[in-house]
């Protein structure tokens, strides 16, 4: 009923009707309507949806970058009244190059009382995640050097900095005196003295707790004296705590940028980094390049008399 | 003209796609999750000797990367003044205005060895960019650089033109 396109007209009252008959799995059925061209569809999709997981939330986050205001109202107040709150979540979603989005998730920040607390803990979550992937990208250099390697170590290292691009631009979207930006734009730059002064004075402007952990990935040290602050602080995976280990890890990662090119890695080294039952999972990914190269392994090791013929 | 043959390539790895991907200027500084994202839009086709792929006067909505084998590039195909520009192989890549302009193919592409492409078609392109926004800055400093270029020569010409 909802696919005919004979009812494209009616779709926002068909919605409506499935919910106010208690239809089951209702979200599965009205996400998919969250992008739909016509507005009204996207608002009766939004109206019906519960949000009761963060894939749930995130989902409805989006939807307050709406070009549509009714559509953008809806959403924040279905994120302030949700049975399934996640202020961490929406911290981190400050981080989404939309204004629209950011700003609705400010009004949402000031609403839902959210304390600088929150903001402490997701800056250190976030260098927590950024020294784990600069310790991937430092563990990876011990493999031979293959295209799916030095991709690995440019996506770690690329997600590190990410990781710390997204403190400077939450902290700054929190400084009303604009300074935080100044020095994220001095940070950036590719002159050593406006670096310096940046750092300087971002010293001045944050936690001292949260710079000093901070310092080491913003500052250019070899990634292996960074690595060394970031293991007296936090407790990373490394390669050699346990390779198959580390190698789970990097499949567990939840991108599936990493997973399928840490596959890739696994088929070049000739698959003895890992556990085959592990790879088997992957065989039924949604995603096509992660099942093509899990069967790949699968074969390759099939191939060499390894008893898993996938 | 041969029919072409749509097939998805067994032996192209996500690596070897985004290493293809990185090999274009206007993606060569995208990120590595930038460029997976292209990767996995991107169709894989193989087309045959003869073939012509793009049509001098024809409205384009495709990029094609060469992964193997050879086009030419000509200008009035199938005229009396028809005039074969340039060779195009494996690793290059043509038609990547279409991704931005609605305008129509200045020149005509031929199969000269069995190639096959990857091509990315200008829907998911404009689906990517709305994703991933930092990959419309990325072209534009790009074409930036082109359009610097040609300034460059355009003095350059103006300069010895004035010396004559």
């Amino acid at each position: 009923m909802l696919a005919a396109k004979e009812n494209e007209q009616v779709l926002p009252f068909i919605l409506n009707g499935l919910y106010e008959l208690g239809t089951a799995e209702l979200n599965e059925l009205a996400l998919p309507y969250l992008s739909y061209n016509a507005e009204k569809v996207r608002h009766a999709a939004l109206a019906i949806i519960e949000i009761s997981s963060d894939e749930h939330l995130r989902k409805v986050i989006f939807m307050m970058g709406d070009s549509d205001e009714n559509i953008c109202e809806l959403a924040k107040k279905k994120i302030e009244t949700a049975p399934h709150q996640n202020t961490q979540l929406l911290v981190e979603s400050l981080v989404i190059p939309n204004r629209k989005i950011r700003k609705g998730i400010f009004d949402l920040l000031e609403s839902l009382n959210i304390k600088d607390l929150d903001i402490f803990r997701f800056a250190q979550n976030q260098v927590k995640e950024s020294y784990q992937y600069l310790a991937n990208a430092v563990s990876l250099e011990a493999f031979q050097e293959t295209p799916s390697r030095t991709l690995l170590i440019d996506h770690f290292n690329e997600k590190m900095h990410l990781r710390i691009e997204n403190i400077l631009r939450v902290l700054a979207l929190q400084d009303p005196s604009g300074e935080i930006k100044i020095i994220y734009r001095g940070l950036l730059s590719s002159d050593a003295r406006k670096r310096s002064n940046a750092i300087e004075a971002l010293e001045d402007m944050v936690d001292k707790r949260l710079f000093k952990i901070m310092l080491p990935l913003v500052e250019i040290h070899s990634p292996q004296e960074s690595l060394n602050v970031g293991k007296k602080n936090f407790d990373l995976m490394e390669l050699d705590s346990e390779e198959k280990k580390f190698f789970s890890h990097l499949l567990t990662d939840g991108d599936w940028v990493t997973t399928a090119l840490t596959l890739n890695l696994i088929h070049d080294n000739k698959s003895e980094h890992i556990d085959h039952d592990v790879v088997i999972e992957f065989i039924s990914s949604e995603n096509k390049f992660i099942r093509k190269m899990a069967q790949r392994i699968i074969d390759q090791h099939a191939a060499e008399g390894g008893q898993d013929g996938g | 003209m041969q029919r072409k043959e749509d097939r998805m390539a067994d032996d192209v790895t996500i690596s070897d796609k985004i290493m293809l991907l990185k090999g274009i200027e206007i993606f060569e500084s995208l990120s590595v999750s930038e460029l997976a994202a292209i990767a996995s839009v991107v169709e894989e086709i193989d087309c045959t000797p003869g073939e012509v792929i793009i049509q001098e006067g024809t409205v384009g909505d495709t990029m094609y990367l060469v992964v193997k084998g050879e086009v030419s590039v000509i200008k009035d195909l199938g005229e009396i003044n028809e005039i074969e520009i340039d060779r195009i192989k494996a690793g290059d890549y043509f038609g990547e205005m279409a991704l931005f302009e609605d305008a129509v193919r200045s020149v005509s592409i031929r199969i000269e060895e069995a190639c096959r492409f990857m091509v990315l078609h200008k829907q998911e392109f404009k689906e990517l960019v709305r994703e991933y926004p930092q990959i419309a800055l990325e072209i534009c400093k790009v074409l930036s650089g082109r359009i610097r270029n040609l300034h460059t020569k355009i003095e350059k010409r103006e300069f010895c033109n004035a010396e004559i």
